[in-house]
């Protein structure tokens, strides 16, 4: 009897213990994505806008139902209880699975988003971020046709679960992006999302940011060689010209390493080496290959490829970003934790890049 | 002078089957004809068949009366068979040959092999695909039978006792003395001693009296029917309690791991047989977590769904008029109504039950808006997981163990599951069958005890 009366005291003990309030499902409203922007009239303030899915009883139907609301005020907390008092049902960030910045918002800085995102306990860490244009409203207004769930196709695209797209950025977690914002040596790097047409949007841009703030866009080639010297084994096809040719060659496998050079004297370089193995996808020449064609090729290509990596990397340089992070490198190498920051700000100014790209193209393709 | 001393041979070689045989009250020990004229006749009774060797033993002796035309009689049999060796006559009689030792030192075999056929009918509540297929019936002698036809060693020990003031049903503690651990063996004396009931009627009954504590949740002793269960457990040290009259036997002590293995479990290929426990280790998970995962993730924890999930299940509670857990409820108790009924129905309507309550009252159910499409997948998914379960009484008891989690779920969410899932493990490895551990999933001393046992035994 004692033992029983012992259980229930425990039980009614820890029953402020559960965490969150039994809410039936069918109550809740779940939020799929999170657009914010810059008010339309007020520059200070913010407008957010949430795509919220209706749920729907018949899943053979799988005709999708959402319900976009856009409000406007100083603080995104604030915004999402004046929300509250304009529909009938618990808002839940549960399901949330994307937050969207306005290209103009993300321009002036996302810190405070960023921040909201983190802080908020039912937003989960592992949803996907990046800049919209024109607008996160907009954006979050496409209704692909493909869609069966509301803002499904985002997220597909951005997490690489559904198309594999050589253009797309690594998926930036708000978790990437907050140690990314917080990180000395590091900077975020987002995917661009526009909008192209009321049932399609691109995505093939990146963003870079300095911190928390845009700066500047990389176009798609870019993007693409961003992701080639980011990832292993990138699932692209790159095209070379030969002897006034064209031929396309499909990555097998891919992988880039990189070290940070300081001569003594003379200018500090990164040095790029980047392998890859390849094959033939396409050519325009009509002629059969042999293996001095397929050597003379790789040559080619790996020549061609230093070019265009040498570019971008410049450019990124330019920009003074750091998304691929060379600073922590720096840091991680280097002892003298009082002054190496400093250092490598000095020496980050200088910095050229020297970039071995061996392709090999070792394949034909299938020959039939 | 050497007459008597072939006597004693003879009269040493049947004292000493008389001892190995000992403890067995199936053993029976006859000495026919006169003091001059002296023949013995030693059998296993549940073994041989009694009016074989009235027939063809003892009503010829008395007809002849003369003790070497009667020997000539006996060799002359086919299946008869002289011996002399200790271990052979042993392992004849325990087979169901009658020994019939001669004054004149001649000891010679008789076949009068019991074979019981009709009466033993196949097994209906441990149906298995292949292999045995027999049952134990109400008879003690027939059982013992099966039993000893399975199990031929001397080394199996059978010890009855009566229970019961009025119904005096005989029990027989079946044993193979050379495997089991006497402390057990004590305590079950101990405690069948301690039983004071008017009637018993059915094993699980004593199963019930046998331990102790009245408020236990799981079956702490294996209720079988299956004479082939029952063999293998003997042979890995267990006790057999065989009851008069009821057509099961109670096998002790039991782990838990014993109520998840079927006895076709032996029969099969390794990697099958260790994915047939897998799956019922799993039935086992879903039945009791299933509708309590629903609640909790209804009702606190949604964002643990996919998303497609979360808004179909949003989508068909949206017309339902009850918090979730009403929902799961009532749809497991409609299907504890749906298997009681169908249980205690005769066979003919038994189907009927089903169609009506299974397949109308669920679509019915849905159409109307009452419960949600996924609560009846998750119904009838908890309802056959349960029947994975090879032994009922675990099955009985898996049904009202998810009961509690449902409650705990309610009350506390994906957490109460957790405290439920730590507190159902701690209980059970309280409990303890005949002092031994009950919660001992893999039985790894248990394998050690009888590898070394057959060493000791082969060398």
């Amino acid at each position: 009897m004692n033992r029983i009366l012992c259980i229930l005291l425990i039980l009614l003990l820890i029953l402020p213990l559960q965490g969150c309030k039994f809410k039936d499902i069918d109550l809740k409203l779940f939020v799929m994505a999170v657009g914010i922007d810059e008010a339309e009239n007020n520059p200070n303030k913010l407008s957010v806008t949430l795509k919220i899915a209706i749920p729907q009883g018949d899943p053979k139907k799988a005709e999708e139902q959402v319900q976009i609301i856009t409000e406007e005020g100083d603080t995104i907390a604030e915004i999402v209880r004046v929300m509250k008092s304009r529909i009938d049902k618990e808002l839940d960030f549960g399901h949330c699975k994307a937050v969207l910045f306005g290209e103009k918002y993300a321009r002036k800085n996302i810190r405070e988003a960023a921040d909201w995102t983190m802080r908020r306990r039912d937003i989960q860490l592992t949803i996907y971020t990046a800049v919209a244009r024109p607008s996160a409203k907009e954006v979050l207004n496409v209704q692909p046709v493909t869609e069966r769930i509301p803002a499904n196709s985002i997220l597909l695209a951005l997490s690489k679960d559904g198309t594999e797209s050589p253009f797309i950025v690594p998926p930036a977690f708000a978790y990437v992006l907050q140690r990314r914002i917080d990180e000395r040596g590091a900077d975020p790097i987002l995917a661009l999302v526009e909008k192209k047409s009321d049932q399609e949007f691109l995505i093939n841009k990146s963003y870079l940011f300095d911190k928390s703030k845009a700066v500047t866009e990389l176009e798609p080639e870019e993007t693409r060689i961003y992701n080639l010297l980011s990832l292993k084994n990138l699932k692209t096809s790159l095209n070379v010209d030969y002897q006034g040719l064209k031929y396309a060659y499909n990555i097998e496998k891919s992988s880039a390493k990189y070290k940070i050079i300081t001569p003594t004297n003379g200018t500090p370089y990164i040095e790029y080496k980047i392998k890859i193995l390849a094959e033939v996808e396409e050519s325009h020449s009509g002629d059969i290959f042999n293996e001095k064609l397929l050597r003379d090729l790789s040559a080619a290509a790996g020549n061609q490829l230093n070019e265009r990596v040498e570019r971008t990397l410049s450019k990124i340089h330019q920009a003074k970003c750091d998304p691929l992070g060379w600073g922590l490198r720096y840091q991680s190498r280097h002892w003298n934790n009082s002054e190496e920051w400093k250092e490598w700000e000095d020496l980050s100014e200088r910095l050229e890049f020297h970039v071995k790209c061996d392709v090999d193209i070792k394949y034909t393709g299938m020959v039939r | 002078m050497r007459g008597s001393q072939h006597k004693k041979e003879s009269d040493n070689l049947l004292q000493c089957i008389g001892e190995k045989l000992s403890k067995s009250t199936d053993l029976e020990q006859r000495s026919l004809g006169t003091s001059d004229q002296q023949v013995n006749l030693i059998y296993l009774k549940s073994v041989s068949h009694s009016a074989t060797v009235n027939r063809f033993v003892i009503s010829p002796f008395f007809e002849m009366k003369d003790e070497k035309g009667f020997e000539e009689y006996i060799a002359s049999f086919p299946g008869s068979k002289p011996s002399h060796d200790i271990k052979e006559i042993l392992e004849l009689l325990l087979g169901g040959h009658v020994g019939i030792f001669f004054s004149d030192n001649k000891v010679y075999l008789f076949d009068a092999v019991r074979v019981e056929a009709g009466s033993v009918a196949d097994a209906q509540t441990e149906v298995i695909v292949q292999g045995p297929s027999d049952s134990f019936n109400e008879s003690l002698e027939v059982n013992l039978n099966l039993i000893r036809r399975r199990y031929q060693s001397s080394d199996l020990k059978a010890e009855t006792t009566t229970i019961g003031h009025k119904s005096k049903t005989k029990i027989a503690i079946v044993y193979d003395e050379t495997r089991i651990e006497p402390e057990v063996l004590k305590e079950l004396k101990k405690r069948l001693d301690g039983i004071s009931v008017d009637i018993l009627q059915a094993a699980a009954e004593l199963d019930k009296y046998l331990s102790g504590n009245k408020y236990r949740l799981f079956p702490t002793t294996i209720v079988t029917e299956r004479p082939d269960r029952a063999v293998f457990n003997i042979s890995e040290g267990k006790i057999v309690l065989l009851v008069d009259t009821t057509g099961f036997a109670v096998v002790l002590p039991a782990v838990f791991n014993d109520f998840f293995t079927a006895m076709d479990d032996k029969l099969q290929v390794l990697p099958v047989g260790w994915f047939l426990k897998g799956i019922r280790y799993l039935g086992l998970i879903l039945t009791v977590l299933l509708p309590s995962f629903y609640v909790a993730f209804t009702s606190y924890n949604p964002e643990v769904w996919k998303v497609q999930i979360a808004l179909l299940v949003a989508g068909s509670r949206a017309t339902v008029p009850y918090p979730s857990y009403v929902e799961v409820l009532i749809m497991l108790l409609m299907m504890e109504f749906l298997t009681e009924a169908s249980l205690r129905l005769p066979k003919a309507i038994g189907p009927t039950a089903t169609t009506v309550g299974g397949l109308i009252l669920g679509t019915a159910a849905t159409e109307a808006g009452l419960v949600s499409n996924i609560m009846i997948i998750l119904v009838s998914a908890v309802a056959i997981s349960n029947f994975v379960i090879p032994l009922n009484m675990m099955g009985f008891t898996i049904r009202v163990v998810k009961y509690p989690f449902i409650l705990l779920a309610t009350l506390f969410g994906l957490l109460g599951i957790v405290l439920g899932l730590v507190g159902v493990i701690m209980y059970l490895c309280s409990l303890r069958s005949f002092g031994k551990p009950y919660f001992k999933i893999f039985g790894i001393d248990r394998v050690r005890i009888t590898n070394s046992q057959k060493e000791r035994e082969n060398g």
